[in-house]
């Protein structure tokens, strides 16, 4: 991280430094001083969260957006297909502050097109119907669990909407109350992480 | 100075035949899990047969007895071979290995403490020999017994800084009872480790950290025999150098065969190999006894021997109360050791220092170790471990510290000038993101004191309480608030100032519930009467509490804090609180990277002082009165 910081420095270089989400805690007081050094270190984490399977809990990143969070000048990505991780990568090469970038190891679909606009803030709605009963927010591998879960509730006539929000920091919050609103209030988040210090 | 005795020919065969039934066994277990490191376990396969059956004095039934020398795998991916030791002692059947890394199995892919052989749990590489200093430390030091601790590194792990300072800490501290074995196979995960086999590069640096560094054949059992039984009076570094994948031909030495289970046909191919090259012999062997000269230990019995004796409007830091409560604690628990990482001055831990300095240890300016040695001085419950510095520094460490919530470590760490509170320092050396840290920890405890007293009673619970404890202490001075006699308890929040109209709940802890405090005493002459909660433990919070007052106070609350938005007390009210209806919830923090300046002026231009109290609570009262 502080290789980073300082092939970041003066403009030279725009930096990528990535190991798994959660040997970033290892570095988190460099992390911490990048933000008030006002560097534009971009991060990325691999095997996050409990979906890495068997080499167990020492290599799974389950407090990550909680260490990131609380950063300031901090912005996380959290993409859920290839798309959307391109888009991340574009985004925090030109977003000032640190940028987090939260990738799994389990192969998922692609959901979105393309030409489709990505933003940092912006959630996108990725399953919806006329009448939904419930807002299901998820990331990464839980978006498609919800999407999997969507599906099989639509045989038992239960509709949900589904969001991505894309970016965990600044999270698209008038998006998630819009929907919770048409859905009676209804909102459940799902996240392959620990529940604290979470969205 | 004991002579060495070479072991007999039949004794030399026993050894290769148990390495070579450890390979065959990695390889079975990582193909039927079809997920693991056999390469990683073919190179320490004579490297764990001589510790197990011919270096270590233990008792395999009873892996956890305080008399075992220890052992501690730091490259914890190569578990399966230490999972193959304890099928070899009996303690495991050869039939679990076939179960490694399913769901229900006690068998995982990283060590850790659901087994008894497993003292803390590994994975997150250049960790273990740091806890390994911890238990030589303590060996030698706290338990003056003979037991020996041995650490098994690997040579791509040595690129980790928290393996340099564990090595400074060895040698400063003449740990002679302590051992490490450098598993040099030349390969890391992706690419060969920076120095490859240049194995007299690593002998230079462990020789200039101050230890003994030998060189040996990784492969050979006599030469591993003959270096690790000869006694010294520095810790030991022996630096093997070995094949990864020795034992399968098409993956020796070579890249790309790392974390690759063996397909199989391929390994029935292997094994059969290895099993052919097992040589029948007459011996049986089995792990000397334990020298027995360890003190038994009881930490049962651990309090304070009298209540608190501080006077209501006393004026103290809760640093100050955090030494003056560690000394008091050590006075009548003669197994209450403290670490500190050259901040004792600052953290007041200088104050148990000053009265039990056999119990004290200096860890210098190096965090990561410092948490490492915490957790090997906890181990096996010999001690109950203070570690402290300045809260922002616990970031340093914060692998170290999720490793040991993973390993169920009972540590306690103290972090002191938490928040703006301290001042002209700068934002460096603030802690605003440490409860967001802590909370997100399974097992801890999150203190949060709000005066000398609860600080005393904070050190006494965390000294009992299971799992990782922290106490946050800020810098300045703040008046006694509590009764001597008072009760407290993990999750029990107290209610510091009520009335009977009071119309809005004010939870605060540290420096800003005294904010609070005197933002209630303040709005009490505008007639605008405030309750104030103080929870005392962030985690577990006391949500009923908080949860009851704010009924009462027409649901409106209000939470402030001396740390960032993200994670720390207003998010663990918030999400408390997520499906309860009729409540209005503000919350002050700290919005950004703050600046130095004196603590008064921070705590006011960031808007957590008294007076930003008091113009938040105006501004929920007269949007309420609004909304009607």
């Amino acid at each position: 991280v502080s290789v980073a910081i300082g092939c970041a420095v003066r403009d030279r270089n725009v930096v990528f430094a990535s190991t798994f989400a959660t040997f970033f805690t290892r570095a988190y007081d460099q992390l911490r001083m990048a933000a008030i050094s006002e560097s534009n270190i971009n991060l990325c984490g691999s095997h996050c969260g409990v979906s890495i399977g068997e080499d167990g809990p020492s290599q799974m990143g389950l407090e990550d957006l909680a260490m990131f969070r609380a950063i300031p000048t901090s912005t996380i990505f959290y993409p859920s297909d290839g798309v959307s991780t391109e888009k991340a990568v574009e985004l925090a090469a030109i977003t000032k502050g640190l940028c987090f970038i939260r990738t799994s190891r389990p192969e998922n679909n692609i959901i979105y097109n393309c030409n489709e606009d990505f933003h940092v803030g912006q959630a996108k709605v990725v399953f919806k119907s006329n009448d939904d009963h419930v807002t299901v927010v998820g990331a990464g591998v839980t978006l498609h669990e919800a999407l999997a879960a969507a599906e099989m509730l639509k045989k038992e006539r239960i509709n949900v909407r589904v969001i991505d929000p894309f970016t965990i920091k600044p999270l698209d919050s008038k998006t998630i109350i819009d929907s919770a609103r048409a859905t009676r209030g209804r909102i459940v988040t799902v996240e392959d992480h620990y529940y604290e210090g979470e969205k | 100075m004991e002579d060495y005795h070479k072991p007999d020919q039949q004794t030399v065969q026993a050894l290769k035949n148990i390495a070579n039934r450890l390979r065959i066994n990695s390889i079975k277990a990582t193909t039927a899990a079809g997920s693991g490191h056999p390469t990683s376990c073919c190179s320490v396969a004579e490297i764990m047969s001589v510790l197990f059956f011919h270096t270590m004095k233990y008792r395999p039934e009873d892996p956890r007895n305080f008399n075992n020398d220890r052992f501690i795998l730091s490259k914890g991916h190569a578990v399966p071979a230490l999972y193959s030791m304890w099928v070899e002692t009996g303690f495991l059947k050869e039939s679990d290995l076939l179960s490694l890394c399913q769901v229900d199995s006690t068998l995982e892919g990283h060590p850790t403490p659901r087994q008894q052989f497993v003292d803390v749990a590994t994975g997150s590489l250049g960790q273990g020999l740091g806890v390994a200093c911890g238990m030589a430390y303590t060996g030698k030091y706290f338990d003056k017994s003979s037991y020996r601790v041995f650490c098994l590194l690997g040579d791509g792990e040595m690129s980790e800084g928290s393996v340099w300072e564990a090595m400074s800490f060895a040698s400063y501290y003449q740990l002679d009872n302590l051992v490490a074995i450098m598993d040099v196979n030349r390969l890391g995960q992706s690419d060969p480790a920076p120095l490859q086999h240049h194995v007299e590069k690593y002998q230079k640096r462990c020789e200039a950290f101050g230890w003994y560094a030998i060189i040996v054949d990784g492969h050979s059992i006599e030469e591993l025999c003959k270096a690790l039984s000869l006694p010294r009076h520095q810790p030991t570094a022996i630096i093997a150098k070995t094949i990864k994948g020795k034992g399968i031909p098409a993956a020796e030495d070579k890249l790309g065969w790392h974390a690759k289970a063996l397909p199989k046909d391929m390994a029935e191919m292997v094994m059969k190999d290895l099993q052919s090259q097992i040589m029948n012999t007459s011996k049986h062997l089995y792990p000397p006894a334990p020298i027995e000269d360890s003190p038994p230990v009881s930490l049962r019995n651990i309090r304070m021997p009298s209540a608190p004796n501080y006077k209501p409007g006393e004026k103290i830091a809760t640093r100050k109360a955090y030494g003056m409560a560690l000394a008091k604690l050590g006075r009548y628990n003669e197994r209450v050791v403290v670490l500190d990482g050259d901040t004792n001055n600052l953290t007041c831990s200088e104050i148990f220092k000053h009265e039990h300095p056999n119990r004290f240890v200096e860890c210098y300016i190096a965090q990561q170790n410092m948490v490492s040695v915490a957790m090997g001085c906890a181990a096996r419950e010999r001690n109950v471990v203070f570690a402290s510095t300045l809260a922002s520094f616990f970031t340093r460490a914060y692998d170290q510290i999720r490793m040991a919530a993973i390993s169920e470590s009972n540590i306690n760490l103290s972090g002191s000038h938490c928040g703006l509170s301290t001042g002209e320092e700068g934002p460096s050396l603030m802690a605003l993101e440490d409860m967001a840290m802590f909370r997100a920890l399974p097992t801890a405890t999150i203190f949060y004191p709000s005066d000398g007293i609860t600080t005393e009673k904070a050190v006494e619970l965390a000294a009992t309480t299971k799992g990782v404890c922290y106490i946050r202490t800020s810098r300045q001075d703040n008046a006694i608030i509590y009764n001597s006699n008072e009760d407290f308890h993990v999750g029990q929040a107290k209610v510091v100032f009520q009335n009977k109209e009071d119309q809005v709940t004010v939870v605060a802890a540290g420096v800003i519930v005294h904010e609070a405090l005197a933002a209630a005493e303040h709005l009490k002459k505008e007639r605008i009467a405030v309750r104030v909660i103080d929870p005392f433990t962030i985690k577990p919070l006391d949500v009923k509490t908080i949860i009851d007052h704010a009924r009462v106070t027409r649901g409106r609350i209000l939470t402030v804090e001396d740390h960032y938005y993200e994670g720390g007390l207003g998010e663990a009210v918030s999400s408390a609180m997520v499906n309860e209806s009729g409540f209005t919830l503000h919350r002050l923090a700290v919005s950004h990277v703050p600046r130095s300046g004196k603590p008064h002026e921070l705590l006011k231009i960031y808007g957590i002082d008294r007076d930003a109290i008091a113009q938040a609570i105006r501004k929920m009262l007269s949007s309420s009165a609004n909304a009607k």
